[in-house]
């Protein structure tokens, strides 16, 4: 039997520190919290479809999501992994427009659902936020820019050894020995790249035969990431 | 011809997405800081590294943006057409230009500072949403074309390239692609060399999909192109 778990409050969600919210003062998070509305969702649970319209967005509390799209041959695109803090389906919101991706759970999680008008509203009365919004928009405007020319221009290789340092990046490690604080399938990590699912695991046990990383299961270690800074190229 | 623009300002402005939704007094407002400008081709309108002091509304001409690559050669981010706003991103995150502007053919259009944009949008709620919803398409046609370089063949990627540009630009009377771009431009865009484009291109003009006189392509079966694309 599922347990009913206990909403979180937005007035006492620590998570909120780390996202859009943080700088909200009290009476406009109090209207937040009121308004807004919460669902568990099990691994592999779809949150939105691609396709559909809209009814407000929703922000992280707990888990990992994956966002993706589906190509005319059914193959997925991975286009982001969504953390803790961080809010998805906010551009079909601003834009009107239906979403452009599906999301859905890589693990349990709890999402906060804040309908569009108290969104919209935070966003007409509260300037700082609705730039601090506008920033997040041209920040992803230059990642997906990034990827852009990464494919233009990097080999399946490269891509794969950034790949692995920008989930280290957004995951972080789980423990003292360098492993990757997320838990992909092989296939997940080849739709995020961009190649078949073979070439991710002729590529990983290449890395591994380098002695770049080690595997156990689906779960990767980091063991040498300045060697894989660069095989990824990466100046900065 | 200067002149002429100048008069036809306040109109001019109410065709740009970005100021929909204003009322009178705005527009006068926004005419009152902007600055015309006019450039030939090859022209840079800005340049990538330069501090991102203002944006560009294109009024009348074609404009690619293009950013370094590694290697020092160029890949075209997109195609602009009248009524687009170029810069906004760098301007509104306060930072250098990621990539240049380089006109395609001649145009001109205005300039706006950013303090000035930035109050704009900051004071006015119609600007505002409007800037969002740009950049927001932005990323949209970012993200298509990410899933179209990694998951299609060479000829789909160039069938879509042509599909793109005559839907940016539009077509004659007789079909002909309004725009005059370089092989090496398409080439770019689909991201594959311009030997390969030539290739792919004479394909099509055996099949009687397309045609090509003086550098411009013009589209015999759109159906047919259209087909090839989402093979």
């Amino acid at each position: 039997m599922r347990k009913k778990i206990e909403y979180p409050h937005c007035e006492t969600c620590d998570v909120r520190n780390t996202s859009i919210f943080k700088d909200l003062n009290g009476k406009k998070i109090e209207e937040l919290s009121h308004s807004k509305g919460c669902h568990v969702y099990k691994k592999g649970q779809v949150i939105f479809y691609e396709g559909n319209y809209p009814s407000g967005l929703f922000c992280i509390n707990k888990g990992k999501i994956k966002i993706y799209k589906l190509g005319e041959s059914g193959k997925e695109q991975i286009v982001r992994l969504a953390k803790t803090g961080d809010i998805i389906g906010y551009r079909a919101l601003v834009s009107g427009e239906p979403y452009r991706g599906s999301a859905e759970a890589l693990e349990d999680a709890v999402l906060c659902h804040i309908p569009k008008e108290s969104f919209l509203s935070i966003m007409q009365n509260d300037g700082p936020f609705a730039m601090r919004f506008m920033q997040l928009l041209c920040q992803e405007l230059g990642e997906a820019e990034a990827r852009l020319l990464d494919i233009a221009q990097k080999s399946v290789r490269e891509r794969l050894a950034e790949v692995l340092l920008i989930l280290k990046e957004n995951f972080g490690y789980e423990d003292q020995n360098q492993t990757l604080n997320i838990t992909l399938t092989r296939e997940d990590l080849a739709n995020i790249v961009g190649t078949a699912t073979e070439t991710v695991i002729r590529l990983l046990s290449d890395f591994r035969k380098e002695n770049l990383i080690e595997l156990k299961g689906k779960k990767i270690q980091l063991v040498d990431v300045a060697g894989l800074i660069k095989v990824a190229n990466l100046l900065d | 011809m200067i002149k002429e623009h100048q008069q036809s300002n306040s109109c001019q402005l109410l065709r740009f997405p970005l100021f929909l939704g204003c009322n009178e007094d705005t527009i006068q407002k926004i005419e009152k800081i902007q600055y015309c400008s006019h450039f030939t081709r090859n022209d840079y309108i800005f340049k990538e590294g330069q501090e991102a002091n203002s944006v560009f509304c294109l009024c009348w001409g074609k404009v690619k943006i293009v950013k370094k690559k590694e290697d020092h050669t160029l890949q075209i981010i997109s195609l602009t057409r009248p009524g687009d706003i170029l810069g906004l991103r760098a301007v509104i995150s306060e930072d250098i230009y990621p990539h240049s502007a380089i006109a395609l053919e001649d145009c001109a259009g205005y300039y706006i500072e950013r303090k000035d944009l930035l109050y704009l949008i900051k004071n006015f709620q119609p600007i505002f949403i409007n800037s969002s919803r740009l950049l927001c398409k932005e990323i949209d046609a970012l993200e298509s074309k990410i899933a179209n370089l990694i998951q299609y063949s060479v000829s789909q990627r160039v069938a879509i390239t042509l599909l793109i540009l005559k839907e940016t630009y539009g077509v004659d009377n007789q079909q002909c692609i309004n725009v005059d771009i370089s092989k090496g431009d398409i080439a770019n865009m689909a991201n594959t060399t311009r030997v390969t484009i030539y290739r792919v291109l004479n394909h099509f003009k055996r099949n009687g999909i397309i045609d090509i006189k003086d550098k411009r392509i013009r589209i015999l079966n759109v159906q047919r192109l259209e087909q090839l694309a989402n093979e």
